[in-house]
């Protein structure tokens, strides 16, 4: 027994030791040294800023004024825009191509080449082919006035409808501008060029005017009267021929379907926005110098679209303008009431004077707060 | 005593040993108590193997050499006189016993037949028994270990959680490099527990599967000499 105990002390003894000498102590884990991540609180205004459009963008009813980075035009479109600028397309092209003209692919040649024939050599060539051209012209004309209208707003274009009865008297009168701007073969493309600008030119005036019709009923109508007036030639069997001759216009320079994004309204270089808390405060502000018309019912429902202007100090430029009186009763004395209470908070000083060029103007909807 | 001096004592002090060692000295007392008792019997679980492993060893050797001698034709009175002169066991312990009966049942000088059988095979046995009690003795130390082993260390574990637990409500921090030194300090009770209990279990298995196969060979030969005997028994009667 004595050998037994004596050899297990031995062996326990030995294994402490050892189990001292070879495991001293655990291997501390590999643990990677993991930097602090930073964690700001950003206000939710800097993230929601867009960067260019309408300051007032959200809504979708006033935002359309501001002025957008007109999509380059497609090949196809016929450069009939508003601007003058973009009357510059040579309409020079062949007159007698009429032919090739209509199998060319580009839309904008064709036009112009179809043109020339019309008044010229109408009786010219191919006789199919000749009439045709001849309702083109009005139905060229018509399209400039779609062209310009209807890119800005869609709601636009159904403004056209009255106005082309006044183009269609300036057309003659105008014909000599828009010589100049196309020297080669002024002749055939006298009526269409200056359509375009004066139709281009009124429009931007009158749009506020009347809310959405769609582009394409305005466009046959227009084109029936330009054509009654100025071409001998129209053939009114062939009228949907001619309308179904005009390209889809791609609109012209500053024209855009789009609906202007939140943003400046004068943009110079990097715009600076009117971030949406400040655009909450000015609310809040006319809001609490809000009286609600005594008596008007359903206040709280209506939106009174404002477009105001302001001075660098905050005060205001300009007694506020109401874009569109609410409908209903009460609506005048609440579109009032909401200039009034935009005149009695001036001036706002809180505006930043440093993003004075993001407010100067300010288009807004505002809406009454609920009566008490 | 600010939160932050706290944190950080508390923090730095269980970052300097978690060596074995020193798990067992941060043990607190109970934890300490069992871990040292479980030490002592591992001790002593393995004294007792080594012990009987080698006398089990010896005590084959020698049936082996006795069975040799036995059964190798010489005088049974020689053999008996050579042995009777020193301590015997196993096969030889068994001889020398029942050789002693027969002969004092033919000392007296009158000689009795009667009952001798009986007397005989009755030594026969004590003295197997008596074999068999000192081969299998303490093997039933290693079968306790074995199966109290585990729990005497369970329970220093779940002393050594309870305490760290309290130490935790105490210093109100949570962090787990303050826990897990004692936890670690506590479950080795239990390793200790297993390491000492694994070896008691199978050596108890081994050793008392030896001892029976001892018992066996000792019967076997108990039977055989019992025989021989009472063959002699009859031809002189």
């Amino acid at each position: 027994m004595k050998a037994g105990f004596t050899t297990s002390v031995l062996a326990h003894a030995a294994l402490l030791l050892w189990g001292l000498i070879a495991l001293p102590s655990a291997k501390p884990f590999d643990v990677e040294a993991i930097d602090a991540l930073p964690v700001d609180l950003v206000p939710i205004a800097d993230v929601s800023n867009i960067s260019e459009g309408s300051k007032t963008a959200p809504k979708k009813n006033t935002a359309s004024q501001a002025k957008v980075t007109p999509p380059k035009p497609r090949p196809d479109s016929q450069k009939v825009g508003a601007a003058p600028t973009d009357q510059n397309t040579p309409i020079t092209e062949k007159a007698s191509d009429t032919a090739a003209a209509k199998e060319a692919t580009p839309p904008p040649p064709p036009k112009a080449q179809e043109k020339p024939p019309e008044k010229a050599p109408t009786p010219a060539p191919p006789k199919a082919e000749t009439p045709p051209p001849a309702p083109e012209k009005p139905a060229e004309k018509a399209p400039p006035p779609k062209v310009p209208d209807a890119p800005p707003p869609k709601a636009d274009t159904g403004e056209i409808a009255p106005k082309p009865d006044k183009p269609v008297d300036k057309p003659a009168d105008d014909q000599p501008k828009p010589a100049p701007p196309a020297p080669s073969t002024l002749p055939p493309s006298k009526p269409k060029p200056p359509k375009p600008t004066e139709t281009a030119d009124t429009t931007p005036d009158t749009e506020p005017q009347k809310p959405p019709k769609k582009n394409t009923k305005p466009t046959p109508e227009t084109p029936t009267k330009p054509t009654d007036d100025k071409s001998e030639k129209f053939d009114p069997n062939q009228l949907a021929a001619l309308l179904n001759k005009v390209d889809p216009s791609g609109g012209g320079g500053k024209a855009s379907d789009q609906e202007a994004s939140l943003g400046s309204e004068n943009k110079t270089g990097p715009v600076a926005n009117m971030t949406q808390s400040e655009l909450d405060a000015l609310t809040a502000a006319i809001t609490a110098c809000f009286n609600p018309p005594v008596g008007a019912e359903g206040v709280e429902n209506m939106v009174v679209p404002l477009r105001v202007e302001f001075t660098p100090d905050g005060d205001l430029a300009g007694p506020p303008q109401v874009k569109s009186i609410p409908p209903g009763p009460a609506g005048q004395a609440v579109a009032d009431a909401a200039v009034r209470a935009v005149q009695r908070c001036a001036p706002y000083s809180f505006l930043p004077p440093e993003k004075y060029d993001s407010w100067q103007v300010v288009n807004m909807n505002f809406s009454p707060p609920p009566s008490y | 005593m600010n939160p932050a001096e706290l944190t950080q004592t508390a923090l730095a002090s269980p970052a300097v040993e978690v060596s074995v060692w020193a798990l067992f000295w941060q043990a607190s007392f109970v934890v300490k108590l069992v871990m040292l008792g479980l030490l002592g019997a591992s001790i002593w679980c393995w004294a007792i193997i080594v012990d009987k492993v080698i006398a089990f060893r010896r005590a084959k050797t020698s049936m082996d050499r006795f069975e040799k001698v036995f059964w190798s034709g010489q005088s049974l009175e020689e053999l008996y006189r050579s042995l009777t002169t020193r301590s015997n066991e196993g096969l030889a312990a068994v001889f020398v016993a029942a050789m002693r009966e027969w002969k004092r049942s033919h000392e007296a000088g009158r000689i009795s037949f009667h009952g001798i059988t009986d007397r005989i095979e009755k030594v026969i046995d004590v003295t197997i028994s008596r074999e068999m009690e000192r081969l299998e003795g303490r093997l039933v130390f290693l079968a306790t270990v074995g199966s109290a082993g585990p729990f005497i260390g369970l329970f220093g574990t779940v002393w050594g959680i309870m305490s760290s637990f309290q130490a935790i409500a105490a210093s109100k921090n949570t962090n787990l490099a303050v826990v897990a030194p004692s936890i670690s300090e506590a479950l080795l009770a239990t390793a200790m527990g297993l390491a000492a209990a694994i070896p008691a279990v199978l050596a108890y298995n081994k050793l008392s599967t030896d001892a029976a196969k001892l018992g066996s060979r000792m019967d076997g030969f108990a039977d055989e000499f019992a025989a021989i005997l009472s063959r002699q028994i009859d031809d002189r009667s």
